[in-house]
């Protein structure tokens, strides 16, 4: 197997190797999160009783990661890889070592080691078992066993796996910073850089979070989500007593909260909370997680 | 036909039993306590179940738990059944006919006589438990009792909860050369007779003809069953590598621990670290690549800086490791790049607007939500650290200039990444800044001690911020109703107080525990705060073999201002009951108690002493009572201990005197409660001194 030549060239890699083992390739989804795990493809779809495999690509933003560019490896805005299995197969943890021997990482030569790595996500009320995995010195997986989302458990349980593509690229590539990655084949027409790509978009996204955007205006919206994603629970309600098969809105619900949460990190990386004022607003945010999580979990059991 | 039930017992001897439970990799800080547990659910069980077993070997790698049993012997009971044939001298078809019945031949009749009269007899052996039955039901049982720190479910089964996903169990018993798979069975998951050894270098499954078939072919197949054993080989081979190439090994015990639960095949690599990378103080290299990468430090033999290091692989390759070194060394050069820029960024900082530029960053820095900031913490430091100076001839302002930056570093840009180097970029920026070493030996120092091997600050000035530091801690954290109980300290009270307690006792400081606690200008009632410290004193001092009595004796009735003198009163008292006068007053003393515990009713009894019914005895004694109070007194408002035991000495012989003449319990009530009295000042005044009942306690 030849080794990739590019960031996209991984992708690619990726998405064909984990649909052959049987999960259905989603596309990212439309909304500012902070990890792949907000998906709603993971976090809803691992409460209830049906089974479900997935992989897709999500686009992340940590406001307060940003550097504007000039970060050999940190970014506000970069891609994951997520997989995850619900039952998690007994063959998961081959399967992995079998996706990274694909992408040129052969077990033979390379020092793979997976590190204790327990995985807890305070916004969404959720935690799980696991490791981070590392290569030759270098994290660039991680893999962790949910037991718990929004406060329920997990039965079945889902098998996460989350490969930083950033860093996962710059180790097969041999790059040193991530803005010299090549984005797609150097032998292709235009062979573009990731830094044509993305570092505009950087320094604008930096200035934006760090310094510009109009917090007022923020929290206004931040309350607003929060407001919004209440009242679509509680109109399900409603709605519910007056003609009795009518669903619960979940999933417009949980948006409202993937936004309160991302509304959240700017306000973080614009330095306006306090410490104090932190964890109340990691409280607000999981309130309305464990809230969508109930009724995700009361739709499902109904439905049967 | 009748059959009878009784028990033999068989003697089996010669078993070996060997189990492995294959899991995903099971996190390192957990394996040990793990082995250690399997080894002691193993024992419970062997001897319940009435196994001997010669030689028992827990074992832990990151992807098996297991246990060898070796030369196991049992008595196990076995029922056997008689069953009774035809009378002695029965026709001889009758004998055929029973033989054929039971499908037996004439030799295995027995001939027994009953009540009845003589018998064919011919006996089975039924429910024998086997010895495979036995350790199946065992390890049945030890499976689903273990207690993992942390576990969880996986899949679709939730019939057991494991650290990580088990994969898999072998069992396998050796029996008179004779191999047995032992029938386990646990979740979804059947025991095997084969296993595998390292997953990369020799993922074949194997079988075994021996314990110590099983064991070479580990060994072949690489992996080093034991924690211990993996330790020693990154030593050897690691040093061996060091010393080839000019370096030598910074030990590092804990990291070392982490390292063999994180391999079956630990296989050292040396590195350098590049020239470049080496502009920055070495803890900041040690600490970056210990923390990041778990890599071992190495020193150079030639100037004695850290410019090497171990990374140690769970693999041996046909590159020999080259890769493996080279992926290393690209993330050591990203972090230690990242260190560089931090550093620098402090630097300049410093350079520019010196260290206490970063106070106000301080404001912003929680240190609890209802003691506000670690900048009010400094505050309140900087005022405790000078009222503490004058007890050690320090000048005020030298003591505020340096308490005042105690927790700058807690902002720099090395310390948010790296929190462990605490003061110690302190101590390196203000030394930057130009500031004298003591200032920044004070800085650094002010931590310690942090653990039990830890040495104390020893400079005047590095103590009195030690000290302000940690009773400020202590206080602040007390009032808001923090507490330790049982194993739990989250917030670290026992060693801010044990560090308090050792500054002051190894450095035979003249400072006590309510001086600090007063310097703090606390608000509230330190009762139970006293009783804790109280604590941690004799728990300290016992730990430094005093014995136990003695100290609980002295500690229990002092006032926490006799802390420094303690060790001198502890060796004292010692003296003091071991030697003649010693032993006669503590006859005296159990004589008096005696008395006391058996008329409760008089303890702490107070009379007013009237001379009317009094003896001439009664008298007597009286006024030496009365003398010896004061003289105790006086002896211990001018702390000398060894004058108060002599005072306690020369009750002897008028209490002797007193009770040998008079009789306690006389008839008249009046006269009996006075002499009561007397028993009770007696060992009020003892009391007063050390608490010599902690004498009669086992």
């Amino acid at each position: 197997m030849q080794k990739p030549e590019c960031f996209q060239q991984i992708i690619l890699l990726l998405q064909n190797f984990w649909s052959s083992k049987g999960c259905v390739i989603l596309q990212p989804y439309d909304l500012e999160v902070g990890a792949g795990t907000f998906h709603p493809a993971t976090t809803l779809r691992s409460l209830g009783p049906d089974h479900w495999s997935a992989a897709y690509v999500q686009p992340c933003r940590r406001p307060s990661d940003g550097r504007y560019g000039d970060s050999p490896n940190r970014l506000q805005h970069y891609y994951q890889f997520q997989v995850v299995m619900k039952p998690s197969p007994s063959t998961l943890k081959e399967m992995y070592l079998e996706s990274l021997r694909l992408l040129g990482i052969d077990h033979q030569v390379h020092d793979i080691r997976f590190v204790e790595d327990d995985w807890e996500s305070p916004t969404l009320g959720a935690w799980g078992l696991g490791w981070e995995v590392w290569c030759d010195g270098m994290e660039i997986s991680q893999f962790t066993y949910f037991q718990q989302v929004g406060g329920h458990d997990c039965k079945p349980i889902t098998g996460e796996i989350t490969y930083g593509l950033e860093r996962l690229a710059m180790f097969i590539l041999e790059c040193d910073a991530v803005m010299d990655l090549p984005y797609n084949s150097p032998n292709s027409q235009r062979p573009l850089r990731y830094s044509d790509i993305f570092l505009e978009a950087e320094k604008q996204y930096s200035e934006w979070n760090f310094r510009e955007a109009n917090t007022e205006v923020i929290f206004r919206h931040f309350d607003d989500a929060e407001k919004m994603c209440k009242e679509i629970l509680e109109m399900g309600d409603l709605k519910r007593k007056s003609s009795d098969k009518k669903n619960k809105l979940v999933l417009p619900a949980y948006d409202q909260c993937i936004k309160a949460s991302h509304l959240f990190n700017i306000l973080d990386s614009r330095g306006v909370i306090s410490i104090a004022q932190r964890q109340v607003y990691i409280g607000r945010v999981r309130t309305l997680a464990k809230l969508c999580a109930d009724s995700y979990i009361a739709e499902v059991s109904s439905r049967v | 036909m009748e059959t009878i039930k009784y028990q033999v017992y068989e003697r089996i001897e010669l078993n070996d039993f060997i189990l492995e439970l294959i899991s995903e990799e099971i996190p390192a800080k957990m394996q040990t306590a793990a082995m250690r547990q399997l080894e002691s659910l193993t024992l419970k069980k062997v001897g319940e179940n009435g196994l001997i077993v010669q030689r028992m070997m827990p074992f832990v790698t990151p992807m098996r738990l297991g246990i060898i049993l070796e030369n196991i012997s049992t008595k196990v009971n076995e029922n056997i059944k008689e069953i009774r044939g035809p009378r002695l001298g029965a026709p001889e078809i009758a004998v055929e006919g029973f033989l054929k019945k039971n499908k037996i031949t004439r030799s295995e009749l027995q001939e027994k006589k009953t009540e009845k009269g003589d018998f064919y007899f011919y006996s089975i052996k039924v429910n024998a438990q086997s010895l495979s039955k036995i350790l199946s039901r065992i390890f049945t049982e030890i499976i689903q009792e273990f207690n993992w720190p942390k576990s969880m479910y996986w899949g679709d089964n939730y019939s057991l909860r494991w650290v990580r996903p088990l994969r898999g169990i072998m069992a396998v018993l050796f029996q008179n050369k004779t191999r047995e798979r032992v029938q386990l069975t646990v979740r979804d998951i059947e025991s095997d007779i084969v296993t595998r050894a390292h997953q990369v270098m020799h993922p074949e499954f194997f079988e075994f003809e021996s314990i110590d078939d099983y064991r070479e072919k580990m060994l072949k197949g690489k992996v080093i069953l034991q924690p211990s054993d993996r330790k020693k080989r990154v030593l050897e081979d690691g040093k061996k590598q060091a010393e080839a190439r000019g370096f030598y090994l910074v030990e590092d015990d804990k990291l070392l621990d982490e390292i063999v639960g994180l391999t079956e095949f630990p296989v050292p690599i040396l590195g350098e670290i590049p020239k470049e990378l080496l502009s920055i103080p070495e803890e900041v290299i040690i600490t970056s690549m210990r923390e990041h990468q778990k890599f071992l430090s190495l020193r150079s033999n030639a100037n004695g800086k850290v410019e090497g290091f171990l990374v140690i692989a769970d693999l041996i390759t046909y590159d020999e490791q080259k890769t493996i070194l080279y992926g290393n060394m690209r993330v050591l050069n990203s972090r230690l790049r990242d260190a560089i820029f931090f550093y620098q960024n402090d630097l300049n900082l410093v350079k520019i607007n010196g260290m206490r530029s970063w106070n106000d960053k301080l404001k912003s820095v929680r240190f609890h939500e209802k003691f506000g900031s670690q900048y009010d913490r400094v505050e309140r430091i900087v005022k405790i650290a000078v009222l503490l100076a004058r007890k050690f001839d320090l000048d005020k302002e030298d003591v505020k200039k340096a308490a005042i930056l105690i927790k700058a570093d807690l902002v720099s840009n090395l310390v948010s990444e790296f929190p462990s180097l605490q003061g110690i970029m302190g101590a390196h920026y203000a030394e930057v800044e130009g500031y004298e070493k003591l200032v920044s030996d004070a800085i650094k120092d002010h931590y310690l001690p942090v653990g039990s091997n830890d040495v104390v600050p020893n400079q005047p000035l590095s103590i009195v911020l030690a000290l302000s530091d940690k009773i400020d801690y202590l206080t602040c954290l007390w009032k808001i109703g923090i507490r330790p109980t049982g194993n739990k300290d989250p917030f670290a009270l026992r060693r801010a107080s044990l560090g308090i307690i050792r500054i002051i006792l190894e450095n035979k400081l003249d400072v006590d525990m309510d001086y600090l606690i007063h310097l703090t200008q606390v608000d509230f009632d330190i009762s139970d705060l006293q009783l804790f410290l109280k604590e941690r004193i004799i728990n300290y001092l016992t730990e430094k073999n005093y014995q136990k009595k003695v100290v609980e004796a002295v500690v229990k009735q002092c006032k926490l201002d006799f802390l420094p003198m303690l060790p001198q009163v502890i060796a004292e008292v010692t003296e003091f009951i071991s030697s003649e006068s010693g032993i006669r007053f503590l006859a005296v003393y159990k004589r008096v108690s005696n008395l006391l515990s058996s008329n409760k009713e008089f303890v702490g009894f107070k009379k007013k002493f009237s001379q009317e019914r009094a003896t001439e005895e009664d008298k007597t004694l009286y006024k030496h009572l009365t003398s010896i109070k004061e003289q105790v007194e006086e002896s211990l408002q001018d702390k000398d201990f060894k004058k108060a035991l002599l005072v306690l000495g020369s009750m002897i012989d008028p209490v002797n005197q007193f009770l040998d003449n008079v009789q306690v319990n006389c008839k008249d009530k009046e006269l009996q409660n006075l002499r009561y009295y007397f028993l009770s000042q007696i060992s009020e005044t003892t009391h007063s001194v050390v608490v010599f009942s902690e004498f009669d306690k086992k």
